[in-house]
């Protein structure tokens, strides 16, 4: 499990860093052509993204602590993987169509899309302020039963529910038509 | 106090660089808690959890308030452990005179978390929370077919002790 401290993420950069090298220098199967490489770079792009994203709840959620050296560390190293990705990703589309068609052009756009999201609408994360995410429901074990009991006994919603905003409603009615028998 | 039907709102999902969060985030809220929350946890929801913003315009195209939904784990013990939707701040903008917005807005919040329910993508009964001074925002979720699930009020010490319930709503549909 991780810990989120300085030590813990530089193992995760260098990591990402020497899959990079080794991408880039055409070392095993992965990268063994232009496709694989957009491949390569559009998984290593989600494993950044989600990773930023555990360590930014664990600090939300109190389970971990700020440090602004490890925050330093993620927003360099993301755009390092940024630049080296969307260089890749331009020169796949300059040979997309002229010479070959690339499979994983898509994958590595979109996974450049949520990188840049992540990026330039960059969060310093810190500790919540709604009490439900600071400490849960804290409460008695008599009167956790007791909630638990409460959300068991909830009525569903009217079986000729539908949405209220119209707009809505053909999306409804696609989602209910999939879930019947 | 009577109500006639809710206003129709058109709502927009936004994001954390929209012009549109520029100017809620500007909105002179009276209760600086508001503020805080739509500051500081809304931006990391976004972020780093699943959370979505919406603005909702009246017909005349003004931008009357704005609501948030996430799918987290807060109330996970209660869910078997299930991401779960949940409510974590909506406000109507408080320079002009609400005219039943709020209920409107909760109910558009109900809808979507309904859409991920059917969907699969979360547990489906709908949570949150609100501090018992805010008797207005109690009654508008009330109104809405939210009921208190938390057996007694629960104090915040981070909040000088205000007290806080837990409110819960199953968006599953009966069949």
């Amino acid at each position: 499990m991780t810990t989120f401290d300085l030590a813990d993420v530089r193992r995760f950069t260098a990591d990402l860093d020497a899959r990079m090298d080794q991408c880039d220098n055409g070392e095993g199967m992965e990268c063994a052509n232009l496709d694989g490489t957009l491949r390569h770079y559009a998984v290593l792009c989600c494993e950044f993204c989600d990773r930023v994203r555990q360590w930014g709840r664990a600090i939300f959620y109190g389970q971990a602590a700020f440090d602004p050296e490890v925050e330093r560390l993620w927003i360099d190293e993301g755009i390092g993987l940024y630049r080296r990705a969307s260089d890749l990703w331009a020169h796949g589309q300059e040979l997309q169509g002229e010479c070959f068609a690339l499979q994983n052009g898509a994958a590595l756009g979109s996974a450049l899309w949520r990188l840049e999201r992540l990026l330039s609408a960059w969060v310093t994360p810190k500790p919540a302020i709604a009490p439900l995410a600071r400490h849960g429901v804290a409460l008695t074990q008599a009167a956790k039963e007791e909630v638990q009991k409460r959300v068991d006994a909830l009525p569903p919603l009217p079986a000729d529910w539908q949405p209220t905003d119209p707009r809505r409603r053909p999306l409804f009615r696609k989602l209910q038509q999939r879930r019947q028998p | 106090m009577a109500h006639g039907p809710p206003i129709p709102l058109t709502a927009v999902l936004i994001g954390l660089e929209s012009n549109e969060f520029q100017a809620i985030a500007g909105w002179p809220f009276a209760d600086p808690f508001v503020k805080r929350l739509l500051q500081e946890d809304i931006p990391q929801r976004v972020q780093f959890g699943n959370c979505s913003i919406w603005t909702y315009r009246d017909p005349n195209g003004s931008l009357v308030g704005f609501g948030t939904l996430d799918m987290c784990g807060e109330c996970g013990e209660y869910t078997g452990g299930k991401l779960h939707p949940y409510i974590p701040l909506l406000a109507i903008n408080p320079t002009i005179k609400s005219r039943g917005y709020g209920t409107s807005i909760v109910r558009h919040l109900i809808d979507e978390a309904a859409l991920l329910a059917l969907h699969g993508l979360c547990h489906d009964v709908l949570f949150l929370e609100v501090y018992t001074t805010s008797e207005k925002a109690i009654r508008v979720y009330t109104e809405c077919g939210f009921a208190t699930v938390s057996p007694e009020p629960i104090p915040d010490s981070q909040e000088g002790g205000k007290t806080y319930i837990v409110m819960a709503k199953r968006i599953s549909i009966a069949s």
